[in-house]
């Protein structure tokens, strides 16, 4: 590793080698600034870090394999010619191809994919499934015409399959060709005046639909959800009928879930999908019955809450429900059940929004807004608290902003570890956050103790040198 | 670092660019010009030549001397365009094998892709030349217009010349990426390209962060100067059988020399009002015999002859502008690219359509090839960062498949953002139904006779079930190149289904390996014939000086014995090389060549000189 650190340095040209797991957010993020052979100055300047500190998490990098020095500085490079470029098509293409079935029977193929990308690439391939045309181009229903043309050219220079030409992607050049697609339908309707307003009424009468359908629904069958589910069905057939004939051509399935007609509105939010829209349905919800009880005085207030919370449980907007049982919360504090109640709905929301709140961390990693990302992902762990990745990842944010959080990330990370206790990179973060904080003999202490179980992980003995070194 | 070059493939005339430490520029080729003819002759002695050269010798070696090869590429014999060119060029062109066009030249036969890879291998040479290494990829454009034939045709091209193609790209949006690249703007531009056989227009949006998108395009792949050309040479040819009752057309090589004034004039006209055209023996009558054609032709007869070629343009542009969803008003710059766009009428149209004038500063004949450039070093990540950019391009013709009737179900509609997939179901129609037959069409016409055919192919071996059980799922993919590929799974089984393909037209598999090995073989025999010139050359050179000293050497040392034996030596390794000469062997020329310099050393020697 020394010897390693006394080779690189600002002009060393690093060039990816392999994929390595385990990695911290700025060994991740250093990675991910890779591409072809980059200048080690350049990254540290992009990252905001001393080109020490580049230096040491690049050496870290390379001796997980992950990076290579790609030919000595300062040395005239034109030997890594044709490394990384993508399989030579020379099968022959008659106008139409023979089945491609090989491909995907092909197994475990590299991927040259950071995982930063890889993780915002997921993301928003999970987030299209249930996103209205403005949620895939990150935008809110108001948007003006710029922002729209803004927001989608900005995402088509992040998924554009082009945009990692000759590289090895593997399932993601799909999941990023449907990503494309899907955001360039987004913006067809969205930067139309008159699409746009089209799919706005439609995407407005269809959350109205729904919400009327719901609201009929439990005054009609209260108690047999069985049947009203059945209703569903109905209704999303009549729907589904309806896109249909409104489509170009009625046989045609889109590729992966890609748009087959012109301005088709997603889902209205009937159900627990969609989760931005179905919290415009819910407060359209709400507003309605705070109108129909002003209207009904005979309700007694908590009485009137209570059924409200219990309709709403009953038809899984749970979140809604919590809203009501917390105002009971505030007004009957002593409601028979009302603990359990809570601690049951909290957790079943938090569980529904995390989709929703991977896509905003992953948003706000983007943007490099470390704060933000950072609360959310305390949002995360609190509805997925075993999921040790979440927690590593909190910590490292916590660990990395500015200015950090240390407790934060200390808590977050011994929250990991006690969920993953041998994973040697949650033991150097916990290290790192001591150290960070000023308290050195601690994070010496347990740096021997992880050197102690891990003698031989270059990494735990690199940041002892480094710690001991530090000293005075 | 890897270099790309971008070419422009034009009918008429052909250019390459790279990007060179960060600016695109254009490679001009041996003569100094920055652009080169598109042609390519085939000499008495089995010779290639290409470029300027092959034009010069146009008019003496018509029958064999290709231009405008890109009008045939891709195309099927029996199809309208190829019956209008067999009609109008002085070459012969035959059917193919596959139902395509070859041209026989020389009693050699000839593929399209072929003579295409003659360009590209020339270009290429260019490039190296400036470049002083080898390079083996290029991003090579075509008119946006093409379709999926055409392009698999280019691309077969490159393979021929032995370029990896890596990207196909539309001359359109070429254009406009390198007037884009670099400004940061944020704009809507429109494309009118008119060149020598084709016509293109498209509508973009440029943004200033490095993003080109294409919004619609629309073309014609059979409409350029040729046409404007052939309006001037049938005006010739009818005014010429008015008057003396003989059809011109029929001597090819009067023909060529038509089409040659005919463009002449055509071009002088851009600047001149008036221009004459003189041809003298024109075509022999016997005897001693000849007639003479000489005529004037002005700005404004010429614009009356050719107003209806405009008028088409602009019929196209007012359509592409349509399907864009743009209003006139709303396009910020107008963008005018190749030759025909010189000629002032044609200038006067777009902006009289337009209400525009076209942007200032952008060279018709060159910004193709360097917007090739620059998107093959944006594809190899060779630009600086914040010069990067991504092209986001579209499909300019439906492609669809044929339903009963003989009509076409269109798959993936015009103007699609490309790289694009769809799938679709097929199921059984009959009882116990085991294939399904499946015809793949491009092009925009209601009824699939209309329409480019690009391919069929059967599904076979399905169950045999009642009619509807049986599901096949199909999917029709167009990649970045804007070609297709179309994939079959039954999924009543799960399984892929292999697809029987039968191609339409252009190479096969075998063809293409075959000449791409034929070109290699000439790229060899031509080095070495290069290499044997030269060699004789110096052998010749080195001869030359050394019998000049002879008699110096004579007169100096008349009678030594020494001096004698030397030039008994040095005589005996000149008659050696000269029988290496005359047989052109060029491994013993080399190995004379060290000989006669050892010779000429020790002539030098005795005359107490050093080399
Ligand atoms: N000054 C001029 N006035 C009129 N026409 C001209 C002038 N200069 C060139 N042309 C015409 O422009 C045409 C060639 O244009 P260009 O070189 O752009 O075509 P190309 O790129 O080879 O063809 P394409 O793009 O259609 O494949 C020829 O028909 C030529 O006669
Ligand atoms: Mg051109």
């Amino acid at each position: 590793m020394e010897e390693l650190i006394a080779d690189l340095d600002a002009n060393s040209m690093l060039k990816r080698a392999g994929e390595v797991s385990d990695l911290d957010l700025t060994h991740a993020a250093l990675l991910s600034l890779v591409e072809g052979e980059v200048e080690l100055g350049s990254i540290a300047l992009q990252m905001g870090l001393p080109v020490d500190e580049a230096i040491e998490i690049a050496a870290t990098l390379i001796q997980k394999g992950a990076l290579v020095l790609a030919s000595p500085p300062s040395d005239s490079r034109d030997t890594g010619a044709g490394s990384s470029s993508g399989k030579s098509d020379d099968e022959r293409r008659v106008p139409l191809r023979e089945s491609k079935e090989t491909t995907a029977d092909e197994g475990e193929e590299e991927i040259e994919l950071d995982p930063l990308r890889r993780a915002l690439v997921d993301s928003t391939y999970e987030a299209l499934k249930s996103a209205s045309l403005y949620e895939i181009l990150e935008l809110s229903p108001d948007a003006d015409a710029r922002e729209i043309r803004d927001a989608y050219f900005r995402l088509s220079k992040l998924f554009h399959p082009d945009t990692l030409y000759g590289k090895r992607l593997g399932a993601y050049r799909e999941k990023m060709e449907t990503i494309f697609r899907e955001m360039t339908a987004a913006y067809e309707v969205l930067s139309r005046r008159k699409r746009r307003a089209e799919y706005d009424e439609r995407l407005g009468e269809e959350r109205l639909a729904a919400l009327r359908k719901r609201m009929l629904g439990s005054i009609d069958a209260p108690s047999a959800p069985q049947k009203k589910r059945q209703l569903d069905v109905e209704a999303r057939r009549r729907l589904a009928a309806r896109r249909l004939r409104g489509g170009l051509s009625t046989g045609v399935r889109a590729g992966a879930r890609s748009v087959d007609g012109p301005s088709r509105p997603r889902s209205g939010g009937a159900q627990g999908d969609g989760l931005g829209k179905l919290g415009d349905a819910r407060d359209a919800a709400q507003a309605l019955l705070r109108s129909i009880d002003s209207r009904n005085p005979r309700n007694t207030p908590v009485d009137a809450i209570a059924r409200r919370a219990a309709r709403a449980e009953e038809e899984e907007r749970y979140e809604e429900a919590l809203n009501h049982w917390l105002a009971i919360e505030r007004l009957e504090p002593d409601w028979p059940g009302l603990e359990e109640k809570l601690d049951e709905l909290r957790a079943i929301v938090t569980r529904a929004s995390l989709a929703e709140y991977r896509t905003l961390a992953a948003a706000h990693l983007r943007a490099g807004r470390l704060r933000e990302a950072a609360l959310v992902y305390q949002r995360i762990c609190t509805g997925a608290p075993d999921d040790v990745e979440a927690h590593l990842t909190t910590a490292s944010i916590f660990r990395r902003m500015e200015p950090p959080d240390l407790r934060s990330a200390r808590d977050y990370a011994q929250r990991a570890q006690q969920l993953d206790p041998g994973r040697v990179s949650i033991r150097i973060l916990l290290v790192r956050i001591y150290a960070d904080a000023g308290m050195k003999h601690n994070a010496i202490r347990y740096l021997d103790e992880l050197l102690r179980d891990h003698p031989e992980d270059l990494d735990a003995q690199a940041l002892r040198r480094e710690l001991i070194g530090a000293k005075p | 670092m890897e270099k790309i070059i971008g070419i422009d493939l034009g009918t008429f005339n052909s250019c390459v660019a790279i990007v060179d430490a960060g600016s695109p520029q254009v490679i001009a080729n041996r003569g100094g010009y920055k652009t080169t003819p598109s042609m390519v002759a085939i000499t008495e002695s089995g010779k290639r030549i290409v470029g300027h050269m092959a034009k010069r010798q146009a008019v003496t070696n018509a029958e064999n001397t290709v231009y405008a090869a890109k009008r045939l590429i891709g195309r099927k014999y029996d199809s309208a365009q190829v019956r209008a060119t067999r009609a109008t060029v002085p070459y012969s062109i035959v059917e193919g094998p596959n139902g395509d066009v070859r041209l026989s030249l020389r009693e050699t036969l000839y593929s399209i892709p072929e003579v295409s890879a003659m360009l590209l291998q020339e270009l290429k040479l260019v490039a190296e030349e400036y470049l002083g290494h080898e390079v083996k990829k290029a991003v090579v454009t075509v008119p946006a217009y093409f379709n999926d034939n055409q392009r698999q045709a280019t691309k077969d091209a490159g393979t021929i010349a032995g370029l990896e193609i890596i990207r196909i790209i539309n001359e359109p949006t070429a254009a406009a990426l390198s007037y884009g690249f670099g400004k940061n703007i944020d704009r809507t531009v429109a494309v009118y390209d008119l060149g020598g056989g084709t016509f293109d227009v498209s509508i973009l949006e440029i943004s200033s962060n490095g993003v080109f998108r294409v919004v619609s395009t629309a073309g014609d792949s059979f409409l350029g100067g040729e046409d404007f050309d052939q309006s001037i040479i049938d005006w010739l040819v009818e005014g010429f059988r008015d008057e003396h009752d003989i059809d011109l057309r029929r001597d090819r090589m009067a023909l060529q020399r038509l089409k040659d004034a005919a463009e002449k004039a055509k071009t002088e006209l851009s600047t001149l009002e008036e221009t004459e055209i003189n041809l003298p023996f024109i075509i022999s009558m016997g005897g001693n015999e000849a007639l003479h054609l000489q005529r004037s032709l002005t700005r404004a007869e010429l614009e009356e002859m050719t107003y209806d070629l405009i008028d088409r343009t602009i019929a196209i542009c007012e359509h592409t502008l349509d399907e864009a969803g743009f209003d006139k008003s709303e396009i910020d710059d107008l963008i005018l690219v190749g030759g025909m766009t010189r000629m002032p009428a044609v200038q006067r149209a777009v902006t009289d359509w337009l209400g525009k004038p076209p942007c200032k500063g952008v060279h018709p004949d060159e910004v193709v090839a360097l917007g090739a450039a620059i998107q093959g070093a944006a594809l190899l990540g060779q630009l600086d960062q914040d010069e990067e950019m991504v092209l986001l391009d579209v499909t300019p013709h439906t492609l669809g498949i044929m339903v009963k009737g003989g009509y076409i179900e269109g798959l993936i509609p015009l103007n699609t953002a490309v790289p694009t997939s769809r799938a679709k179901r097929f199921t059984t129609v009959r009882d116990g139904q085991t294939t399904v037959r499946i015809l793949v069409f491009q092009g925009d016409e209601p009824e699939a006779k209309d329409n480019e055919l690009l391919g069929e192919f059967e599904l076979t071996g399905l169950r045999s079930a009642p009619a509807g059980e049986v599901e096949v799922e199909v999917t029709f993919e167009i990649n970045a190149d804007g070609i297709v590929s179309v994939y079959a799974k039954d999924l009543d089984t799960g399984k892929a289904q292999s697809i029987t393909v039968t191609a339409s037209s252009g190479l096969s598999a075998e063809e293409l390996k075959r000449m791409t090995r034929a070109a290699e073989d000439y790229a060899v025999a031509q080095k070495l014939d290069e290499e044997a010139k030269q060699a004789k050359q110096r052998a010749e050179e080195t001869i030359a000086s050394i019998e000049r000293l002879y008699p110096e050497v004579e007169s100096l040392l008349a009678g030594s014995d020494f001096a004698k034996e030397a030039l008994e030596r040095a005589s005996e390794i000149i008659g050696e090389a000269r029988s290496a000469i005359d047989r052109g062997d060029l491994a013993k020329m080399k190995e004379t060549i060290d000989a006669l310099d050892r010779a000429r050393r020790m002539v030098l020697g005795l005359l107490g000189r050093s080399a």
